[in-house]
């Protein structure tokens, strides 16, 4: 109980420092802007923005919508192929061999580049920015699930092995749940890549979306826009890492807390 | 009584970098059914590469072993096999690690809870059947694990120092334990220690092994009977024992080095 108050009061100082700073920098931020001390063309100050949001909220929302869905679907598609390849990967060592070190090569490629190429193959739409996204997204995801289905004890192999477990067995009660944590860790960082995908995605087929706006907000000299949109893409990421931890809170409850008390022997 | 293990000339060597590393070498060995068997000797002198390939997690490089009269080449459902540590899955309840035999051999979980409840009772866990594994303290663990390697009820059990890294305390607490579920059940157990007490304290006959490369160097039947208790470490025919294998555990070590 007091424990728990401890931990509490700790993730509060936790949060209360970052708040504070960030309230301190919005305030220089609007006072600069007030005083003109920067061209507004450049600078839309925080009580611009936050009343741009409040009375075009009909207009965010609607390019909202359009940038979560292609997020989430390209989240979901990054993450069914990246645990699924990763599976692949670990179960057929011919693929582990020439397969890995190739998909490692293609992230030399900066992936964002990616999104012209896209665009020609998978013409106008939704389907190109969400392919955008689902390519980022889906390497540390890949990546971390391999690394989790390895780093299993060799002895709880041994174990598996000694209850005459068949590979599938072995993958669905030893492999797959100790990579959970792993494919986690893959998986906060795969949807924050999800959203510069999706961003990037629009900003080459520039029809709808956060994305769009930015650079509508950009051509137009309208810095409100753009940071209204910024502010909006932030709170969308904020929501959408913070979902990940929650999920991860209750999937893996036996990686929570260091709870441990008798070591591992 | 017939054996129910029976290993002749059995030899396991290694490829290492270093050249070629012989672990164990011409090992015979007869266990008893219902007998309690103690492989004991210094680490590295191959008593738990035996063991394991008992158990069929290794292939002997030589010689034959046989479990009740079939050879061993790979896992047998005959056998309950622990670890060093529990090796519980932090993601199952501690009732759930009980049943994952159960589960891996496809068996219906219904028909083995009220066993793995009892089982859990007869090691005191009772109260802590669906806590997770971390909640619980090392000697806990290792209870839960030998729950787990009988809920089967597998007719031999193998046990490989799974005492090792509890404190001594403990260790006798699930010395008695072990002891007492052994002889209950009529299990063949095989133990691997390097704990000379331990040895003569469960078992009725200890295997000394001598290290690099791993041979049986003697073999000590221990006549204390049972039940054994507390008091059984005081007599006088228990103390001899444990000072006989412990020359003998030092001569065989300094053959070991002179042989090299």
């Amino acid at each position: 109980m007091s424990i728990d108050t401890r931990r509490l009061a700790r993730r509060a100082t936790q949060v209360g420092k970052p708040l504070a700073l960030f309230t301190v920098l919005v305030a220089i931020w609007q006072v600069v802007v007030d005083k003109g001390l920067v061209p507004t063309v450049a600078l839309a100050s925080p009580s611009e923005v936050l009343d741009y949001i409040v009375t075009q909220r009909a207009q965010l929302w609607t390019n909202s919508q359009a940038t979560i869905k292609e997020i989430v679907l390209a989240f979901a598609i990054a993450f069914v192929v990246g645990v699924v390849l990763a599976i692949l990967i670990k179960e057929f060592q011919i693929l582990h061999d020439a397969l890995l070190p190739l998909l490692v090569v293609t992230q030399l490629v900066p992936s964002v580049a990616i999104a012209p190429l896209l665009v020609l193959i998978l013409g106008f739409g939704d389907a190109p920015k969400i392919a955008t996204a689902a390519v980022i997204a889906f390497f540390p995801i890949l990546i971390n699930t391999v690394a989790g289905l390895d780093n299993v004890e060799k002895e709880a192999i041994d174990l598996t092995r000694s209850l005459r477990a068949s590979r599938i067995q072995t993958l669905r009660y030893l492999e797959l749940p100790s990579a959970i944590p792993y494919m986690f860790a893959g998986t906060r960082i795969g949807i924050t890549l999800s959203v510069i995908g999706a961003v990037v995605g629009e900003f080459v087929t520039a029809d709808k979306g956060l994305g769009y706006l930015i650079l509508q907000g950009s051509s137009t000299l309208d810095p409100t826009l753009v940071f209204a949109s910024l502010v909006v893409l932030a709170g969308i990421g904020l929501l959408l890492f913070g979902a990940v931890r929650v999920v991860e809170y209750f999937v893996v409850p036996w990686n929570r807390a260091p709870a441990q008390r008798g070591g591992r022997s | 009584m017939s054996a129910l293990i029976s290993i002749t000339g059995v030899a396991k060597r290694y490829a290492t970098d270093r050249g070629e590393v012989v672990a164990v070498q011409d090992v015979d060995l007869e266990v008893r059914q219902g007998s309690f068997v103690a492989l004991l000797g210094p680490s590295g002198c191959g008593k738990s590469t035996l063991l394991r390939m008992v158990a069929g997690l290794d292939a002997p490089s030589e010689g034959r072993i046989l479990l009740d009269g079939q050879d061993v080449v790979a896992p047998t459902a005959m056998v309950g096999f622990m670890f060093q540590h529990s090796l519980l899955f932090p993601w199952r309840s501690v009732i759930e690690n009980v049943l994952l035999p159960v589960d891996i051999a496809r068996g219906k979980r219904a028909e083995h809870l009220d066993r793995a409840h009892a089982l859990l009772a007869s090691v005191g866990l009772e109260e802590f059947a669906h806590h997770r594994p971390n909640e619980l303290s090392g000697g806990m663990q290792q209870r839960a694990a030998l729950c787990r390697a009988l809920i089967v009820d597998p007719p031999v059990l193998l046990l490989d120092e799974p005492f090792g890294a509890l404190d001594s305390i403990t260790r006798e607490e699930l010395n008695d334990l072990l002891l007492q579920i052994c002889h209950e059940s009529g299990k063949t157990t095989l133990l691997v220690t390097h704990d000379v007490e331990e040895a003569v304290y469960l078992a009725d006959e200890v295997v000394v092994m001598s290290s690099r490369p791993g041979r049986i160097s003697d073999v000590v039947g221990v006549e204390l009977g049972y039940p054994r208790d507390t008091e059984t470490r005081n007599l006088p025919e228990f103390r001899a024992l444990a000072t006989r294998l412990r020359k003998g555990l030092g001569i065989a070590h300094r053959q070991g080095r002179a042989a090299r």
